[in-house]
């Protein structure tokens, strides 16, 4: 669906420590590196909670093991951008809510600005203010962020000579 | 290539929705049960509205339309209610005749006729919801309930005020909401008020609001051509913003679709150059009370901080030489 949830740079589902959830009864671990500090922590602060770990090798796999689960489980996430991503549209596309998944970066988060010019969605730099298009366009980035456009708003400008 | 060339100007002042009841303005919630609920208006800047919003739609289709293919029942519906609507208040302008689902419907005013299919998108020239908006000067924007707020589904728009039908496709109300400082006198977050007030708006009881802005030389300001009309802004002074500015006045009015339970939002946008307020006294007055009065966010918001000073300064001066031939 159109207005589902996505993974962008200000998701809630994003967190720099992984927290266990006491209100879901089992917890599902996906990790792109099984041995991760992150996940064996993880695991060390769910006590007794049941818990089962998937290593991500692609999506198909991925969306099996989230379909396996039951309800009542929460879905933890320890991947590096890409592969959270990918993980995070799956679990979504096979309806868990965002309010069920806690995602964990191994490397930086990617943040896209949607081309008002071109119509095209590219990464840019976290903290950029302006930037050019491929296509030559000179563009403020602005604070919102559709999911249809996969990007933040940008405002085309002409550059003082 | 995309044209703007704002040579229209409402005529007709008896029918310009004038914005202001009071000598200043803040943002309310001021909707009120719509009267007339029939949408189709013909005013004498008709034919030249139409064709200018068809010009621009051919120019910037993907910037001016925006629809979800799941919408296309949705879009029959809404051409079924406008060409209702127009047959019954118009029917010296407008026809429709129907032979089971073959349909003919005629524009007299334009000297159009279109034979289609009722149901079958392939017997059209544009998808339904564009074609029928193609025949009528408002905007039309489609907005779809679900999980207890809208969503824009279906938009086409040639009066933007930093809006985007292209951007803002797909967004719920609160999304689309966000720039807007919007806190009513009371600090309430209108926003919300609004959208939940919107839950509760029945087929066949439509209601209205109008919302008002300045555009400086201007049909409309979207995101996609900021580069164009930003600079543009600047070049307002207060010697030219008799003619140049002008108070760009939106009739908004909201009608639940009976079969789709989605909000049509039609929006009648109307022109009159400052130096036009003139014509009626109140309407000046009122006018330049309320621009001088303009809190600086709000001012930001809609875009009209960079030529308002000007503005004001043409109405004062205005204002100095009416009181001068008042005395005189």
């Amino acid at each position: 669906m159109y207005n589902s949830p996505v993974l962008f740079d200000a998701s809630p589902a994003l967190t720099t420590q992984l927290v266990p959830n006491a209100y879901f009864k089992k917890a599902a671990i996906i990790t792109d590196q099984a041995q991760h500090s992150a996940v064996s922590a993880l695991i060390e602060k769910l006590y007794d909670t049941p818990h089962d770990v998937h290593v991500f090798k692609d999506a198909e796999q991925a969306r099996a093991f989230i379909v396996a689960q039951k309800m009542g489980t929460h879905f933890y996430v320890v991947a590096n951008w890409d592969e959270a991503t990918t993980i995070f549209t799956t679990a979504v596309e096979e309806g868990v809510s965002e309010a069920e998944i806690q995602v964990q970066l191994r490397d930086d988060v990617k943040k896209y600005i949607y081309c008002m010019k071109c119509f095209t969605s590219s990464e840019i730099l976290k903290e950029a203010v302006n930037v050019q298009c491929a296509c030559g366009a000179h563009l403020e980035v602005g604070p919102f962020y559709s999911k249809v456009r996969q990007g933040y708003i940008s405002y085309p400008f002409i550059p003082e000579a | 290539m995309f044209t703007q060339n704002l040579d229209f100007k409402t005529t007709d002042l008896d029918t310009f929705p004038f914005p202001f009841r009071s000598d200043n303005y803040r943002y309310s919630n001021d909707l009120r049960k719509l009267e007339d609920v029939n949408l189709v208006t013909i005013t004498p800047e008709y034919e030249m509205q139409v064709r200018a919003k068809r010009r621009l739609l051919d120019e910037q289709p993907e910037v001016r339309y925006q629809s979800f293919p799941h919408t296309m029942e949705m879009q029959w519906e809404f051409l079924e209610m406008v060409f209702e609507m127009a047959i019954q208040k118009y029917p010296q302008h407008f026809e429709l005749h129907k032979d089971g689902d073959e349909w003919t419907f005629k524009n007299n005013i334009l000297d159009e006729q279109q034979t289609f299919t009722f149901g079958d998108a392939s017997t059209l020239p544009y998808e339904p919801y564009d074609f029928a908006g193609r025949h009528f000067h408002q905007d039309f924007v489609l907005m779809v309930h679900r999980d207890d707020n809208y969503y824009l589904e279906v938009g086409q728009v040639s009066y933007a005020a930093l809006f985007s039908a292209h951007w803002n496709t797909g967004m719920s109300f609160n999304e689309i909401h966000g720039p807007v400082p919007f806190v009513s006198r009371n600090g309430d977050d209108l926003v919300d008020r609004i959208r939940r007030f919107l839950l509760g708006i029945n087929p066949g009881e439509p209601w209205t609001r109008i919302n008002w802005n300045l555009m400086a030389d201007r049909w409309d300001v979207n995101y996609e051509t900021m580069d164009v009309w930003e600079p543009q802004r600047k070049l307002v002074t207060a010697e030219n913003a008799g003619k140049l500015v002008r108070l760009r006045v939106e009739e908004q009015k909201f009608y639940r679709m009976p079969r789709s339970n989605a909000i049509l939002f039609v929006l009648n946008t109307q022109f009159l150059p400052l130096e036009d307020l003139k014509l009626r006294q109140e309407w000046f007055d009122l006018t330049y009370s309320v621009l001088q009065d303009i809190p600086e966010p709000m001012a930001e918001y809609k875009g009209i901080a960079p030529f308002l000073p000007q503005s004001v300064e043409f109405l004062r001066r205005e204002d100095e030489k009416l009181k001068a031939q008042g005395g005189a």
